[in-house]
């Protein structure tokens, strides 16, 4: 599993899930990294070939919302529609009603060769949290797999 | 007194411990052997304390031998909540709604099946998806998962010709738990339900082949179906899917929106709750219900495709293999049930509370239960005791329970080498994934044995037989 300055897993002692901490220098390149981390997790993601976009529209009151909301929305994408993304690029958006995200992913459905790793069947609020550092975000997170 | 990462237990009768109660909230109470009790990750108490700090509790909060931690309420946690003034918490169901066991019997000997069983693996594998992403053969559109996630199993059966009637007495609830209302299920959870319906999932899910090992109660055992040393049986473990897990999370979202107005305070957001007489606690009740049910249909579905695989493998029929459901029984609910709740002069009230369960089995006087162990260590049939009620609301485990995460176990095997280890053990393993299965090696679990001698000893569930697995497939 790649373990660098975007994301990291997080071996707590004793969970049956996985803790991870993702980084990101502004909210762009954290939703990036997010979704990478999502998709390692889950495959190689080397391994997963951009033949599909797909752009989404997602809406949060706060940057908080907005990262749990994204998630959700690609465990339902995984789910619903067999689909995994390897890359994307995002373009965030605020006005008085909060945050908006517009995001253009690539990736492809979910096919026997791909080599899958591991499900990620749920993001828990379990110590959800995303905080603002000097001069980057960090969201820590378990998903549950 | 034993004393385990900063906490002081006190021991009040076999395989039963309280926590030393230095916090405002309900009692701590730990059916463990000292031995499982000094092994529990510190998770586990910090996790039960936060749940003993939730509102409207009715009696103690209770912690299975098997327990670990997991996200909000650790794995292996029981409480009960006043059914009017109580509070329901989705967290403390968990994620994946009535996630349960089911056992079947077969009437077939190891030595018959010895020879064919990677052939009947190699069919079992294709007839039940297992892992991400592969659909399963029920394919349903939206109002056909309306009248099953709302009449259950006896609706599969009716309509769709999967299932055996037979098979709803052996079912929890008879396999449909009532109150169930589509119109609290989101859009989200039908289209993963409608995607991941008849699959067995990932993680530590499962479907496997097992022989009787040993019979601890020949008299309940044969009741049950369970005669000799060598019988084989088929287990499956899994649940509601992304239906279910949907459903969780879009309530947890909506509780934690509406907290200030239901003002309460909590020590981890993932066990946000809601009045029980709010509209939202009613809604989620009833969408839970759904869940439950998609979870009973899930595993019914799966049983008719374990049915057609031996049918086809060993030439003859289901009925004629005697492939008999002993009992589907769920570890993840939040039930409505009468227990005798001590009130504040020394006597005892019946009252109606509802009880989560969240990795922990339902033990009645006499109903089996199914306590599911590691892949390479095997599992048990127990039926609960009459003391299960006065102690545990009913309860019992539910598994052998983590010891170590699932990263460190992949630290320390890798898939295949765990398969071949499996093979000369004599245990044949059809994975979807070489890196889900070392999560789950032997070693990342607690002794099956352990666990069910604490339950044995606490009084909370009898052992009826023990089965090692022969063959294994997970996802």
């Amino acid at each position: 599993m790649i373990q660098h300055n975007k994301w990291r897993v997080v071996d707590s002692k004793n969970i049956a899930d996985i803790n991870i901490e993702i980084y990101g220098k502004n909210e762009e390149d954290l939703f990036k990294n997010i979704l990478q981390a999502f998709t390692e997790v889950i495959t190689k993601i080397d391994s997963i070939k951009e033949k599909e976009e797909l752009s989404l529209k997602i809406t949060g009151k706060n940057l908080e919302e907005l990262i749990l909301n994204f998630i959700d929305q690609l465990i339902y994408l995984k789910d619903a529609s067999f689909m995994l993304f390897r890359n994307g690029k995002f373009k965030l958006m605020f006005t008085k009603e909060g945050y908006s995200l517009f995001a253009l992913l690539t990736g492809q459905k979910i096919t026997n060769g791909l080599p899958i790793k591991t499900d990620i069947k749920a993001l828990t609020l379990h110590k959800f949290k995303v905080v603002k550092l000097k001069n980057k975000f960090k969201v820590s997170l378990v998903f549950d797999i | 007194m034993v004393s385990i990462h900063g906490f002081n237990f006190k021991k009040r009768e076999d395989s039963e411990f309280e926590m030393e109660k230095n916090y405002e909230g309900a009692t701590l109470r730990i059916f463990a052997e000292e031995k499982l009790l000094t092994k529990m990750d510190q998770e586990v108490f910090l996790q039960g304390r936060n749940v003993a700090q939730l509102p409207g509790l009715v009696g103690p909060v209770l912690i299975m031998p098997d327990a670990h931690s997991g996200y909000g309420a650790p794995i292996g946690t029981v409480f009960a909540t006043d059914a009017k003034s109580g509070f329901v918490s989705p967290g403390a169901v968990g994620y994946d709604i009535n996630c349960g066991m089911r056992l079947i019997t077969t009437n077939l000997f190891y030595a018959e099946i010895k020879n064919f069983l990677e052939k009947l693996l190699n069919l079992l594998f294709e007839l039940v998806p297992a892992g991400v992403g592969r659909k399963g053969f029920l394919q349903v559109n939206r109002s056909e998962l309306k009248k099953l996630v709302t009449e259950g199993v006896k609706y599969l059966i009716k309509s769709k010709g999967i299932g055996w009637v037979e098979d709803i007495k052996q079912i929890e609830e008879s396999g449909n738990i009532d109150g169930a209302d589509f119109s609290f299920v989101s859009q989200a959870a039908v289209d993963r339900g409608i995607s991941q319906l008849a699959t067995l999932g990932s993680g530590n899910h499962y479907l496997e082949i097992q022989k009787v090992e040993k019979i601890f109660n020949a008299k309940v055992a044969k009741a049950l179906g369970i005669n000799e040393i060598n019988q084989i049986v088929v287990m499956v473990h899994c649940g509601s899917r992304g239906f279910g897990h949907q459903i969780c999370s879009d309530y947890l979202r909506i509780f934690e929106s509406r907290l200030s107005e239901f003002k309460i305070v909590l020590n981890d957001r993932q066990l946000v709750c809601a009045p029980i007489e709010s509209q939202y606690a009613k809604r989620y009740l009833a969408a839970m219900a759904a869940a439950a049910n998609f979870a009973f249909v899930n595993r019914e579905a799966i049983t008719s495709q374990i049915r057609r695989a031996f049918e086809k493998i060993i030439g003859r029929s289901a009925e004629e293999l005697e492939m008999k459901l002993v009992y589907d029984v769920s570890h993840n609910m939040a039930k409505l049930e009468q227990h005798q709740i001590p009130d504040k002069i020394g006597g005892k009230l019946k009252r109606e509370v509802l009880v989560h369960r969240k990795g922990a089995t339902r033990s009645y006087p006499g109903q089996p239960v199914i306590i599911g162990g590691s892949m390479e260590t095997g599992s048990y049939l127990l039926v609960g005791r009459e003391e299960a009620m006065t102690k545990a609301f009913g309860s019992t485990a539910h598994g052998s329970g983590r010891t170590m995460s699932r990263a460190r176990a992949k630290k320390m095997i890798k898939g295949q080498d765990l398969w071949q280890k499996m093979k000369n053990q004599g245990i044949l393993v059809k994975s979807a994934s070489w890196a889900g299965l070392a999560e789950e090696a032997g070693f990342a679990y607690k002794s099956i044995s352990d666990v069910v001698k604490s339950v044995a000893t606490a009084k909370l569930s009898e052992p009826v037989a023990y089965f090692k697995p022969v063959g294994n497939i997970k996802g």
